[in-house]
Parts: C-alpha cells; sequence; structure tokens
C-alpha cells in the first residue's frame, strides 16, 4: 500500500510540475482590442501534438488571443504605421513599375530610375494616395539575411522617391525576404524575377 | 483508504491523457556505480546495443549516433549496452571486458521516452556530460502559403503548431527557461500588414507586442538575463537595437546608415551581441557591447559570406552559415580566428551542450531539419516534416 501511495505522489508531482510547462491544449478564446485600431489579432496559442510526417492538423480559428497591451503601445512606435490604417491597397496600379534588382544588392539601377519616377509622378499629383514599398530577395541568401535584404531595397526605393520630392512619412516598407517569390522555381530566370520591389498604391478610404 | 485510491486513479488517468509531456523516471541499481571515463570527443564510440526493438531500439541508435556513438558488431565494442524494453526501457552498461558501468530502468512517460533518458544516462556516463536526447527544438514549417511556428522533441517527434496565424512566420527562439518562445510574425491590423516580434508564452498561449514599430521587426534573440536583440529598421536602417524582455528601453546599437544587420546573437554572459554587417563591402561577423560601443570584426578565416550566428552556451565557439556557391555550417572560436566547415547546411543553432546543433538543409523540393554533432562530424536527419522546414532553434 505504501508503494501504491508513493507512485500516486510522484504522479502527483508529476502533474503539478506539467501544470507549469507547455502542456496545455486548446484555451478559451480571449478577444483583446488593440488600443486605437479596434481589431484584435488572434491565431496565438498550443495545440495538441501531432505525428511527425502528417499534414498539419486544422488548427482552430484563433485558439488563444494574444496579451496584447492595453493603453497606447508603450514601445510601439505605432504613429508611424497609424497613417496607413484602413488606406485600401491597389496592387494593379504600379505593376509594371516593379524595380529589379542585382544579386545581393540593393541599389537602384539606372534603367530601373523611370518606374521610380512614374511612381513620383503619381504621388506628387495625388496627396492623399499613400505608398507601400515591398522588398523582395531571391533564394540565394540566408533568411534573416535577406529579409535584412529586402528592407534595404525597399528603404533604398524610399529615398529615391524621396530625391524626386516624395515625402517619405507618406511611405512605408515591408519587406517578405525570400518569403514571397515571385517565381518559385530555383533557375536563373526565376532569380532575376525574385530580386524585386514592389509598389502598392494605398488610395484613401472612400467615404 | 477509498478516498485515496480514487485520488490514484484520477491521478493516473490525468497522467495517461498527458503522457506526450511527462518524463520517463529513472531508477538504478544502487549496487553499480557510474564511472566517468576520459575521453576525446573527436573519436567516435564504437558501441552495441542488444536486446531491444522496436521504437526503443530505433530511439536508442538515433540518440546514440547523434551523441558521437558508432555501432559496431559487439567484438568491437568499447561499450555495451545489453537490455530490454518488455515492461520498462531498461539497460546495464558495460566496458569492452564486461565490466558493468550501470544498471538503469526507466518507468513512466512513454517507451520513447524511457529510451531517451537511458541514451541520456549513456552519454552522461561515458562523456561526463549532460546528454540532449530529451530536450526540444522550435522551427518554422511552411503550410500552404503561410507558415507556422512549431515545436518538437530535438528528433523532430511529436511536433505541434505553436501558432495559427496563417500568415508568414519566422525566426523562433526561446527565452530562458524555454517558457516562452519569441518570434516574428507578419500581421496584420487594422488593414495593415507588418513584421510583429512577439513573445509567445507556451504555458498559457498568452502572446504580448515586444516591436511593431513601421519598417522591420524581426530576428530576436534573448539573453540569459531576458534582453531581446532584434533587428529594427525604425530609424530609417535594418540595425542592431536591445531592449528588455518586453520591449522597453529600446537602445540601438548599430548605426550603420548603409549596411543593413541582420541575425543578432547573445554572448551568454550577456556582454556581446554578435550579428552580421557589412565592412569594405564585405559580409562580416562583428560584434558590440551591449553597453553600446565601437563595433569589432569577428574573423572567419577561409570562408565567405558569414550569416546567422550563433554563440554556444559555453561561450567558446560561434556557428555559422558561410555562402560561397551553396551553403556551409561553420565554426569559430568566439574571439574569431580560423573557420572549419564542417557540413552543407544553414541557420545552425547550438544544444545545449555545446556539442551537437541542428540546423537546415535545402532539397529541390523543400527544407529539412538535421542534426550535426561537432567534434565527429556525424550528421543525422530529423523525422520527415510536411512541410518545408527551416530556421530551428534549440530550447535551451
Amino acid at each position: 500500500m505504501k508503494n501504491i501511495h508513493s507512485q500516486s505522489v510522484a504522479v502527483l508531482g508529476m502533474v503539478i510540475l506539467l501544470a507549469g510547462t507547455a502542456c496545455t491544449g486548446q484555451r478559451a478564446v480571449r478577444l483583446t482590442n488593440i488600443p486605437g485600431s479596434g481589431a484584435t489579432v488572434g491565431g496565438g496559442g498550443t495545440t495538441p501534438p501531432v505525428g511527425p510526417g502528417t499534414t498539419i492538423p486544422p488548427v482552430g480559428p484563433g485558439t488563444t488571443i494574444p496579451n496584447v497591451p492595453q493603453g497606447p503601445f508603450e514601445n510601439t512606435n505605432t504613429s508611424g504605421l497609424d497613417r496607413f490604417a484602413d488606406a485600401v491597397p491597389n496592387r494593379a496600379f504600379f505593376q509594371s513599375q516593379t524595380v529589379a534588382f542585382d544579386f545581393d544588392s540593393a541599389t537602384v539601377k539606372a534603367n530601373q530610375q523611370k518606374k521610380v519616377d512614374d511612381v513620383a509622378k503619381h504621388l506628387k499629383s495625388k496627396p492623399a494616395d499613400l505608398l507601400l514599398i515591398e522588398g523582395h530577395c531571391d533564394e540565394r541568401g540566408t533568411e534573416e539575411y535577406n529579409r535584412s535584404l529586402g528592407e534595404r531595397r525597399a528603404l533604398a526605393l524610399r529615398d529615391a522617391l524621396g530625391k524626386l520630392g516624395v515625402n517619405g512619412d507618406r511611405i512605408r516598407t515591408l519587406s517578405f525576404g525570400e518569403d514571397k517569390p515571385a517565381d518559385p522555381g530555383h533557375t536563373e530566370a526565376a532569380w532575376d524575377k525574385n530580386r524585386r520591389g514592389e509598389f502598392v498604391l494605398l488610395e484613401p478610404k472612400k467615404k | 483508504m477509498k478516498h485515496v485510491s480514487f485520488t490514484s486513479l484520477l491521478l493516473v488517468a490525468l497522467c495517461a491523457m498527458l503522457v506526450p509531456f511527462s518524463r520517463a523516471q529513472e531508477s538504478t541499481d544502487p549496487s553499480r556505480l557510474t564511472v566517468i571515463k576520459e575521453y576525446d570527443p573527436t573519436k567516435l564510440i564504437p558501441f552495441h546495443i542488444s536486446g531491444y526493438t522496436g521504437e526503443p531500439d530505433r530511439v536508442l541508435r538515433f540518440d546514440l549516433e547523434v551523441a558521437g556513438f558508432k555501432m559496431v558488431e559487439a567484438e568491437r565494442a568499447a561499450y555495451k549496452l545489453a537490455g530490454d524494453n518488455a515492461a520498462a526501457v531498461r539497460g546495464v552498461l558495460s566496458d569492452r571486458n564486461g565490466a558493468g558501468l550501470f544498471n538503469k530502468t526507466f518507468s513512466g512517460g512513454t517507451p520513447r521516452q524511457q529510451a531517451h533518458a537511458l541514451a541520456d544516462a549513456v552519454v552522461l556516463a561515458l562523456t561526463g556530460k549532460k546528454g540532449i536526447a530529451q530536450t526540444r527544438v522550435a522551427f518554422k514549417m511552411a503550410v500552404g502559403r503561410a507558415s507556422e511556428i512549431f515545436v518538437s522533441d530535438y528528433d523532430g517527434h511529436s511536433p505541434a503548431a505553436i501558432t495559427a496565424d496563417s500568415v508568414i512566420v519566422a525566426a523562433p527562439t526561446w527565452a530562458p527557461g524555454n517558457r516562452s518562445l519569441y518570434y516574428t510574425a507578419y500581421l496584420t491590423v487594422a488593414g495593415v500588414e507588418n513584421t510583429t516580434i512577439l513573445a509567445h508564452n507556451l504555458g498559457t498561449g498568452e502572446r504580448d507586442v515586444v516591436a511593431r514599430y513601421s519598417g522591420l521587426n524581426t530576428a530576436p534573440s534573448i539573453a540569459n538575463d531576458g534582453r531581446v536583440a532584434m533587428i529594427l529598421s525604425k530609424a530609417n536602417s535594418p540595425d542592431v537595437w536591445i531592449s528588455s524582455s518586453t520591449g522597453k528601453n529600446l537602445k540601438r546599437l548599430t548605426e550603420t546608415r548603409a549596411e543593413d544587420e541582420s541575425s543578432p546573437c547573445w554572448s551568454p554572459d550577456g556582454r556581446w551581441v554578435a550579428f552580421v554587417t557589412k565592412m569594405g563591402g564585405r559580409r562580416v561577423l562583428a560584434k558590440a557591447s551591449s553597453d553600446g560601443g565601437p563595433i569589432t570584426r569577428i574573423a572567419t578565416s577561409g570562408v565567405l559570406n558569414p550569416s546567422e550566428p550563433s554563440w554556444s552556451p559555453d561561450g567558446t565557439t560561434i556557428a555559422f552559415t558561410a555562402q560561397m556557391g551553396g551553403f556551409s555550417i561553420c565554426v569559430v572560436p568566439a574571439e574569431g580566428g580560423e573557420a572549419k566547415v564542417l557540413a552543407d547546411g544553414e541557420d545552425p543553432s547550438w544544444a545545449p551542450n555545446s556539442r551537437t546543433l541542428i540546423f537546415t538543409k535545402r532539397g529541390t523540393a523543400k527544407r529539412t531539419l538535421s542534426l550535426l554533432d561537432v567534434p565527429t562530424k556525424q550528421v543525422k536527419d530529423v523525422a520527415a516534416f510536411s512541410g518545408s522546414s527551416s530556421q530551428p532553434a534549440w530550447a535551451r
């Protein structure tokens, strides 16, 4: 009997130990507002383990909601992003202005300048329009190196627009590194297409 | 009495539900003593296993090969492990003369966990170092056009999705104590998609925003005292910044206007942050004091285009990726010097033993994870996942 008792104590210890570790299953959804935006962010949380080599199980929508700090983000410069909230993206507008880059370079080449000129001209004619510049890389770099390189490319294009008189406050940058190739191939031709900066026109929401 | 037995039944049932996370318990025959031998980690240990079947047999062989052992015939083995997994996993470890080193039995958990625990016991007995067979890793896995953060055992078994955002995620890393993960997620808030560094409590599932500034927010690395190093471009250039564990007290460590930094990592003593930058037009590893001050190059002689440094927990060595045509896993002394090329692959992350690395291999269809025993250069692939997997980070 003593043996059984010590076993249950051991099990109890294990359960207590587990309560503090990552063994939780799905949790109740708790919505937390993001201050100033009226939005919520979902999708975090822990899920039950799945067998190796199986397809990913359907993970419930918003199993856990992140604990976004209340009040203004003390640590987040939202002012830089607030301006772009609810703007309407128009991806087609500058589709033919996508800028190509050389391997491992963020220099805006002379033969790409005309595209930058076109974008500047439009933005100057439409003062209410904003711009998103997405920076992309080919796969011939390590992932985080490419994420920084893609940002550098987007920033180089923003600088080029600044030289043409476009206020940088109207532009935000987003680097995808090698995570969003235009062409999923592994050839020189695919890589040429993937080293790029894309302009996404952001139009004011229609009242 | 009845009450007690009901309680223990309930606890047993609870335990059964939680089996994937419970640990194997060790009991040792007290009449035997564990002996630590002098040993050269660069030499494979000729080893023989007998008596096990199925999964425990496979687990023991895998774990010991990762740890620098080589399975050989009984006559050629320096050490032998004989046992069985009929009821619980048990094993007698002996040397080539048949002298017993230990006799251990493992109960609780799954047979898989018991085998991992026995492998760790063998590693401890013969190398004097704590094994890694019961550790976990985090990584990024492609799911459709998006990706999610996963955590699995170090050998790729029991993977579990940690995120369910259906967005691109990247660069998972563990906070000290392994209770939370930090990573980058391309979260959309109020219609604005932006890189966001999140701190994710694995116990509660709660997430805190650490950095969501205008521009790039990525590549978090957590010091042993909890401070965060990361890449932010809020000052119009991708630079290394450090902050408290929650993202407060931001301090900019690099101010290279023309060059972009990437992949910061802390020295285990928290004095230095190593990262990738360019000097004289060439990609280099460098470090800066976490108090600020000048950037010092970390020489990586013999290889080109280093990136993705990972500082070993014992402080002696930096593992990194060199890019020379393909990608190579390399190590260099932490103060810089001659780099050693170890294997094809990228993005190495140290195990807590400062000996084993987990890294990414590129195939034509997808990326996969492998383990590298640095002194012997043995490589073992982890269990296959359904999606392209990369950016592994070892819990430690």
